[in-house]
């Protein structure tokens, strides 16, 4: 009788400790989520900033219509895709704007008169706005899916990871493109 | 980021220090109110020397006569009595005069100073951080008993609104013995510099940087954690990517997003620099748009020479420590980048 009972407190003990380690888990992924939906809101505004940006640019930068195009094409993708990206899509779109982005900023060099517009200071002084809190978002995210990550990889989290379906979620890296580019936060100006 | 490869071409966060010509030129400059504080230092002194001297004399006097048996069995009494009035004696000889010296070196030296380092800046000896500002800095939890603060540098530096003072806030405990008797402690809860600055960004919520415990025990982190999580349940534990910056700092915020946007990676560079420069306890708070930094300091700064001391002679090394002291409003500004304002704030 008495083994009995033994059993069914050990039965109930793991009971306790599974649910408590799926919570957890499940508090992890959802942290991840939220964070990755502050990025969103960032990368839409900054998407917000483009029609604008080309307009401005576009009347005297004859020669780069190549890359206006390139980032008009990646604005619609990114507004017409909305919610339905994966998370994997989203961190390559944003990486693919920064870069034309930045590529954009280095050519605005070529331009002296664009340069001294008001209208293109104020345009940069957002993007700028934008761009740092794009980049505390990203970091907030990395923070929840490094935790998230060590959750489900390390023990006890990596024994029902895999029958809960969690898996590992991108994180926001620095592209090669930008790691080799110095010129580029030179021209922004931006010292933080 | 491409951000964090421009901060190496951004300019060095270290202050410019005063050099040798500057020094001399200020030296220069105040040769006549140096030589007045001199000279009213020499007079303070041998002023104080006779004073001491005569009150000395009586109640050795005093003394003397009550073993002698002059007053009898009351003797200790009067030995007391004259202990008191030598005391009250050397307050009215001296009190007034001290703080004429220290004034006036404050007012002419130190305000020269100010207003050579900060043009249109305002310094004032007994004016200080106001302990509303303090409080609202939300670093220090305890409940604050008595308040001091002193050596008010108001103005703005380039872009930046700063406010900076000596703080010094204690909270009290009273003790009673077996006996019935209460003894009073003074606990200090920060003493040092406290600088009240608007900051270059634009945020709403509020974000904690507190010395993390690897500075002290465990228990100093544990404390810490417990005291803000009982009066501050907002605030949640940031942990932030620089391995280094997370051993010397602890980060709590309300909001996980603006606390990084606050703390950008190259801001975390500079803050780690500022504190090994500092050599001491740095807390910082991002509140209603502005930021507080606690500089914890055992030393009164701004003080003239001791009225003890053999001479009150400035040299060029007291003069560079002086504007040293001066220098900490610039330091904070330029540690913190705050006149950079490219982010949609003027």
């Amino acid at each position: 009788m008495s083994s009995l009972y033994v059993l069914f407190a050990l039965v109930a003990l793991a009971a306790i400790l599974y649910f408590g380690l799926y919570n957890s888990l499940i508090r992890r992924r959802n942290a991840v989520d939220q964070a990755l939906s502050s990025v969103d809101v960032m990368l839409k505004k900054r998407f917000d900033l483009i029609p604008n940006l080309i307009a401005t640019v576009e009347r005297y930068m004859a020669h780069e219509r190549d890359l206006l195009n390139e980032l008009t094409a990646l604005r619609v993708k990114a507004t017409s895709g909305g919610q339905d990206l994966s998370a994997e899509e989203r961190v390559a779109l944003d990486r693919q704007v920064s870069g034309a982005l930045g590529r954009l900023m280095i050519a605005v060099e070529n331009y002296p008169d664009l340069k001294a517009s008001q209208n293109f200071l104020q345009l940069q002084g957002a993007l700028n706005e934008v761009e740092e809190q794009l980049s505390a978002a990203r970091r907030a995210y990395n923070a929840a899916a490094t935790d998230y990550h060590n959750a489900i990889q390390t023990v006890p989290g990596n024994l029902i990871a895999g029958s809960m379906g969690l898996a590992r979620r991108p994180l926001f890296e620095a592209s090669e493109a930008e790691r080799g580019n110095v010129d580029v936060g030179a021209l922004f100006g931006r010292s933080s | 980021m491409a951000a964090a490869q421009a901060e190496a071409a951004a300019p060095s966060p270290a202050p410019t220090p005063s050099g040798a010509s500057e020094i001399a030129a200020l030296l220069a400059a105040l040769a006549p109110a140096l030589s007045t504080i001199e000279a009213q230092h020499r007079a303070l002194r041998s002023r104080a020397v006779k004073v001491l001297g005569a009150l000395a004399g009586l109640v050795a006097a005093v003394l003397a006569a009550g073993l002698a048996g002059a007053f009898g069995s009351a003797w200790p009494f009067v030995a007391g009595i004259a202990l008191v009035a030598a005391f009250a004696g050397w307050w009215f000889a001296m009190h007034e005069r001290i703080a004429a010296y220290r004034d006036g070196f404050k007012r002419d030296v130190v305000g020269h100073l100010v207003a050579h380092r900060y043009p249109g800046a305002t310094f004032e000896a007994q004016r200080g951080i106001g302990i509303d500002a303090f409080r609202a800095s939300r670093l220090f939890r305890q409940d604050i008993d008595r308040y001091q603060a002193e050596d008010l540098i108001e103005g703005r530096l380039g872009a930046t609104e700063l406010s900076i003072s000596e703080v010094h806030a204690e909270y009290k405990t009273t003790t009673t013995d077996s006996k019935g008797r209460t003894q009073t402690h003074w606990h200090t809860i920060f003493k040092g510099v406290f600088c009240v600055a608007d900051f270059h960004k634009h945020f709403q919520g509020v974000t904690l940087v507190v010395p993390d415990g690897a500075e002290g025990l465990f228990g100093e982190l544990g404390k810490r954690l417990q005291s803000l999580g009982r009066t501050f349940s907002d605030a949640k534990l940031v942990s932030l990517e620089d391995p280094e910056f997370e051993r010397a700092f602890a980060v709590y915020g309300t909001d996980q997003v603006e606390a990084r946007y606050i703390l950008s990676t190259s801001l975390m560079r500079r803050l780690l620099e500022f504190r090994q420069r500092k050599g001491t306890r740095v807390h910082l708070a991002f509140v209603d748009e502005r930021v507080f930094v606690a500089v914890a300091s055992s030393a009164n700064h701004f003080e003239p020479p001791s009225m003890w001391s053999a001479s009150a002679a400035i040299d060029e090394a007291d003069m560079a420590d002086y504007m040293a002291q001066v220098g900490l409003a610039e330091d904070v500004v330029e540690s913190l980048n705050l006149n950079t304002r490219i982010w949609g704030k003027a």
